[in-house]
Formats: structure tokens, C-alpha cells, sequence
């Protein structure tokens, strides 16, 4: 999850301390997140203790993580590169109909299930690639004329009706709230594989590196003869897959697929991304800082829940934080950029 | 006199010609009708739009039937309506979204001489609705305050007037989701053994985010009685959240609103203790007849037709009055 130069610096440092020093610096914004999280987290917990209790972090915070998360990893490839995705939302419940009518009318299993989802969502992630590169639109409205046509398209195919799929493929129900290691929920297992996936992909691979050097320099990665469209659309693509996980994961909570849901979710999933510290910019930005970041979302979210909170409030504290937290986080790298 | 007679007879005879000719010409014309609807996804405003179009077969009308993609996106809505009124149709009818933004819109109908009646949710019109209302003619809905009370009662005995219950709202600024909290909320206060928490939101009827809230629910308030959701997606999230925290059927009440073949299965299994129909059929029929009548023959509508309401649960659920509501 470290960029090469950084790991080489610390490793010519012989002395220990040092050594934590450099790491604490290269580290410190997302040591930062975590603290407020877990800040968070503990003040929760003095007001409502009930609010640690294992059913609520399991069932309760890092379920409701699960499609937030999903999306908002996904979407951390593209944002970047300097790119946005708002059709992630409408997008996931576009595919969770796909799969549903797909599944229904093939009686496919659980497994061809779930690859259906992963495929079509990888290719409507593609369709977005392709009108930003070939047609030279800018992400944001390229994404936004998707986000549009996705929400149609469940509507149409859908026959504006829920698909209630679930109960006929044996498993379905499984794959977020069944438990391979006891006491997790599989969908919880899906969120955090999805991440060291996303993490590999980022950081040890020549996709994550021209990540990396689109979001920093894109004419410079071009001059340099790198084919920047080909790997923006395979970026996009990657988006797409981890809208399709999120998706899949979504017709299992629910048990059906509803093409009414989504709308909004890819402004929750970016600002988990932002509040992670992946800048808007591009060119930097790590998946653990995005999965922290939906956790604080989720963790927030859940808390003034069990808070028993008027709604309203929630909402305006949901606001302060999202402000406290990216603010906090832009004082820090203003700082850090002065002193370096 | 055979000669008066055969004239009389031929002139009445030409008479009843003319006469059902000019009949037949006048329900010939067959009347447009737009009507604006608040979303298109869910069944219920199928169902609307089902029970619009039978109408309108049968009284020689054609309707247009269209709605924004969800229930929050009143902008959207408001196009809508400029749109139809724009198509100079014989009339509209029009489901309230922006209760108040819609009635400059309103006004430019009847200024058109375009007569609108409303269905299922009224405009907050300042007049009287009626013929000489720039508003409507008036509203063809369910009276949610009725239905909601009617809820509170079921709910009531469900838990043997005892406990905690938690309302979950899919709107804090919709008509028909105030009013179905507060006739719930209104009566239930009138239990003194019922406890109610705050009332919480799923915007738009967010199955997800209801879900996320009833698991945050369960955990808060581990002796929680009952839940009362108050549309489709909310009593979907509700029993998902019941069945992810692997509840025992039946430990925690939830009633429901309108139907869908998820809600009646849970019904049917018993995760979910029963839910309030509305009659959307009769809400679409019922606009498209009070259009037809006074466009057509000048019948003045009542300025409110309520179309009903029934608590269904898993005995009554195959009831023919029942279940002609439901749709899956």
C-alpha cells in the first residue's frame, strides 16, 4: 500500500526510530482518519455502550459499510486519476435488475450469478471510459449522462416492478448474510477482500502505477508513450466490477432488486473516498484511507441512530463531520507541505 | 291522418337520428387526459395507472400517465405538469409532489380552462376546492390520517397495548407521509402503555437505509414491540433487518403499508404481522370518472372522494375485497 520511493527512503534509514518517524509522516493522514474513527467510535460508545456490542458493529456499522464501501473502493481508482463516477449509484441498482431478470431467466446459480453482476457491471464502467476518452467528455458529465441513463434503464427493464429472484437461487440469501467465518457476515468478508484486491491492484501493479501517474500528470504520461485512454477505460472498468460487487451485495441484503434505490449513493461513496484523504485532484489517494473513510460515514451514521437522534440533526451533524474531517486533513498537508 | 302520422313518425324518427347522431358525436370525441402522477416505480402507481386506464376505456377517454423516477424529485414533476399543460389536454389529474410550488402551475390550468382534479395527494390549495377554485376541482385520495389510525389500533392489539414502538416514515415532507405518521402517532399517544421512540426516515422509501435503520433499532431498543413502516420500501427493509438479525418471527410487529410480492410473501410467512392497503385502482378509476363526468356532461365531482383503505394480514389476505388491492 506504500509507494516504492517512500519504502526505499525507509529502508536506507538503518536507525528504528527513524524509521517510525518516516512511516508516521508517510502514514500520518491516514493515522489521522483512523484516530477520528476511532474517536468517533469510543464516543458512541461512552453514550450508548450497547453501541460496541458485536451485533451493532457487525450487523449494524460494518453491514451498512458493505455497498457504500464497495462503491467508494471502486470509485477510489478513478477519482485518482483525476476522473469522478456519479453513475455508481444508479448504476448499482441497474445491474442489480440485470442480474435479477438474468438470473431469473436462466435459473443460473449463485456463482454465474454473482459473475453476471461483475461483467456487466465491468462494462458499463467501460461504456463510461469510452465516452470520456473517444468522445473527449469530460468525466463528469460523461458520467452524469450514465448516471441518467442507468436509472432509466432499471426502470424499463424492470417493468418498474421489484424482482424478487432471491428466493429461487439457492444460496443468494448467502452471500451477505450467510457467515464462512462465524460471527461475520459474508458481506463484511466481501468488503475487506474487495479491499486487499483493490489495495494489490493499486499498488503492486502497472494499473495502479498508470493510476498514479494519470491523476499526476496525464500530458506527461502521455508524452512518455503511455496509451492513457486504453488504461482509463480499464479503469472505469474497475469501477464498474466493484459497482457490480456492490450491486450483487445489495440484492442479498434486500432479497429482491429494486430499480428505486441508488440515486445518491455515489456522493456517499465519494465522500467516504474524500474523507479518506484521496485528493480530488488526482494523483494521490489509498484504498485503507477510502474503507476507513466509509467506516467513519458508517460508524457516524449508525451512532446518532442508536443515539435516537432527530433525523434532522443528523443530517446537519453528518454535514459538520464530512467538513471537520476533509478540512482537518487539508490543514495537516498545507502544514506538512510547509515544513517540507 | 296516415299522412300526419307518417310525417310524425319519420320527423321523431329523423329526430332520434339526429339526436343519438349528435350523442354519439359528442361521446365520439374522445377526451385526452394527462395525468401527473408522484413515481412510476412503484406498483402502486401502476396499479393507479391501471385502474386510470380501465376508466378511461370505458368512457371513451385516453389517458397519458407519467411520473419522475422517485417520489423526492418534485422539480422533475413540475416540468411534468408545465408539459401537460402546455398539450392543452380536456383535463388533468395530478398527484401533489411540491404541495405548495405546484399551485402557480395549477392556476395557469384553470386559467387555460384546463379543469383538474387531483388524486391521491392534494396541493395545499388556499381556496375551497370546487368549480370556482383556481386550484382543482378536487382531490380523489386515500384518507392516510384514517388509514394510519387504523394501523395504531391494529398495532395496539398486536402488542396488547404494551411496549416501545418505532415509526419509520419514507418522507418528512410528503402529505401522504405525514399524514399516515401523524393518524398513526395520534392515536397510538392515546395508549399509555405505548412507548414511542423517534421517528426516524428513510427518504424516498430507501429499502436499504429502512433496513439500516431497524438494525440500529433492534440494537438500541432490545426490547422493541413494534415497527410501523409507512410505505412499500420501508416494510421491505424492516423484515430484512429482522431477518439479519435473526429475529425470532413474530418477536418485534411490523405493519406494513400498500403491498408487492415480497411484503405479502413476508405477510404470508410471518415476518411481517400484516400492512394497510390503499385502493389504487379506485383512486385512478375514480379520477378519470370525476374528469370524464364534468368535461363531458358538466357533473360538478365532489370536491372529496375518499377511495378506502383495508388492514390486511396473513387470514385475510385471499379475501376477494382484499385482494383485488394488492399487487405483487
Amino acid at each position: 500500500m506504500s509507494q516504492g520511493n517512500a519504502v526505499k527512503t525507509t529502508e536506507n534509514e538503518a536507525a528504528g526510530e527513524n524509521r517510525i518517524s518516516a512511516f508516521v509522516k508517510r502514514e500520518i493522514g491516514r493515522v489521522l482518519a483512523l484516530g477520528s474513527l476511532v474517536a468517533i467510535f469510543i464516543f458512541f460508545t461512552i453514550m450508548r455502550p450497547v453501541f460496541a456490542s458485536w451485533q451493532n458493529v457487525s450487523g449494524g456499522i460494518l453491514m451498512s459499510t458493505t455497498v457504500i464501501g464497495l462503491l467508494a473502493i471502486g470509485t477510489t481508482f478513478v477519482i485518482i486519476t483525476g476522473g469522478i463516477d456519479l453513475s455508481i449509484g444508479t448504476a448499482t441498482a441497474l445491474v442489480a435488475i440485470i442480474v435479477g431478470k438474468t438470473v431469473q431467466a436462466l435459473s443460473l446459480n449463485v456463482w454465474a450469478g454473482i459473475l453476471v453482476g461483475l461483467i456487466v457491471g465491468g462494462i458499463f464502467g467501460m461504456i463510461n471510459g469510452l465516452l470520456i476518452t473517444m468522445l473527449k467528455l469530460p468525466p463528469f458529465i460523461a458520467t452524469l449522462a450514465m448516471m441518467k441513463a442507468a436509472q432509466g434503464l432499471a426502470l424499463i427493464i424492470s417493468d418498474l416492478k421489484p424482482i424478487l429472484f432471491t428466493t429461487d437461487v439457492k444460496g443468494w440469501d448467502e452471500i451477505a448474510q450467510g457467515n464462512i467465518i462465524p460471527k461475520i457476515p459474508n458481506g463484511v468478508l466481501i468488503l475487506f477482500v474487495g479491499a486487499i484486491i483493490a489495495a494489490i491492484l493499486l499498488n503492486k501493479t502497472v494499473i495502479g502505477r498508470y493510476t498514479f501517474a494519470i491523476g499526476s500528470n496525464e500530458a506527461a504520461t502521455k508524452l512518455s508513450g503511455v496509451n492513457v485512454n486504453k488504461w482509463l477505460i480499464a479503469i472505469y472498468g474497475i469501477g464498474g466490477v466493484y459497482v457490480g460487487l456492490a450491486a450483487v451485495v445489495l440484492t442479498s441484503r434486500l432479497g429482491s432488486a429494486r430499480p428505486d434505490l441508488g440515486l445518491g449513493y455515489e456522493l456517499e461513496a465519494i465522500a467516504a473516498v474524500i474523507i479518506g484523504g484521496t485528493s480530488l485532484l488526482g494523483g494521490k489517494g489509498t484504498i485503507s484511507g477510502t474503507v476507513i473513510g466509509a467506516l467513519i460515514m458508517a460508524v457516524l451514521v449508525n451512532g446518532l441512530r442508536i443515539l435516537e437522534l432527530q433525523q434532522e440533526w443528523q443530517y446537519v451533524i453528518t454535514g459538520i463531520v464530512i467538513v471537520l474531517a476533509v478540512w482537518g486533513d487539508n490543514v495537516r498537508r498545507r502544514r506538512s507541505g510547509e515544513v517540507s | 291522418m296516415k299522412k300526419v302520422l307518417t310525417i310524425v313518425a319519420v320527423a321523431s324518427a329523423m329526430a332520434l337520428v339526429v339526436g343519438t347522431g349528435s350523442a354519439v358525436n359528442a361521446a365520439d370525441k374522445t377526451l385526452k387526459i394527462e395525468l401527473i402522477s408522484k413515481g412510476e416505480t412503484h406498483q402502486f402507481w401502476q396499479a393507479v395507472k391501471k385502474g386510470a386506464e380501465d376508466q378511461a376505456k370505458k368512457m371513451n377517454a385516453e389517458i397519458r400517465f407519467q411520473g419522475p423516477a422517485t417520489e423526492t424529485m418534485i422539480d422533475k414533476q413540475l416540468e411534468m405538469l408545465d408539459g401537460a399543460i402546455a398539450l392543452k389536454p380536456d383535463a388533468i389529474g395530478y398527484a401533489a409532489l411540491g404541495t405548495t410550488e405546484s399551485l402557480s402551475r395549477l392556476k395557469a390550468a384553470h386559467d387555460a380552462g384546463i379543469p383538474v382534479y387531483m388524486f391521491d395527494t392534494a396541493a395545499s390549495c388556499p381556496d375551497k376546492l370546487g368549480k370556482n377554485s383556481d386550484c382543482a376541482l378536487g382531490v380523489a385520495y386515500t384518507d392516510s390520517k384514517a388509514a394510519g389510525k387504523l394501523a395504531a389500533k391494529k398495532m395496539k392489539a398486536l402488542i396488547r397495548g404494551k411496549g416501545k414502538v418505532l415509526v419509520v416514515g419514507h418522507s418528512q415532507t410528503n402529505q401522504t407521509g405525514i399524514d399516515r405518521r401523524d393518524g398513526f402517532i395520534n392515536q397510538i399517544k392515546k395508549y399509555k402503555g405505548i412507548t414511542l421512540l423517534t421517528t426516524q426516515y428513510s427518504e424516498g422509501g430507501d429499502a436499504l437505509k429502512a433496513q439500516e435503520i431497524v438494525s440500529a433499532a433492534l440494537v438500541a431498543n432490545p426490547d422493541l414491540k413494534g415497527i410501523y413502516g409507512t410505505n412499500e420500501g420501508v416494510s421491505i427493509g424492516a423484515g430484512q433487518a429482522f431477518k439479519a438479525a435473526k429475529l425470532k418471527k413474530g418477536k418485534v410487529k411490523l405493519i406494513g403499508f400498500d403491498s408487492g410480492k415480497q411484503q405479502m410473501q413476508n405477510i404470508k410467512s410471518g415476518l411481517q404481522s400484516g400492512a394497510i392497503t390503499q385502493s389504487p385502482m379506485g383512486i385512478g378509476a375514480k379520477t378519470v370518472e370525476a374528469l370524464v363526468n364534468y368535461v363531458r356532461d358538466g357533473i360538478t365531482p365532489k370536491p372529496l372522494i375518499d377511495t378506502g383503505f383495508y388492514y390486511y394480514n396473513k387470514k385475510n389476505i385471499n379475501d376477494p375485497k382484499i385482494a383485488g388491492n394488492l399487487y405483487e
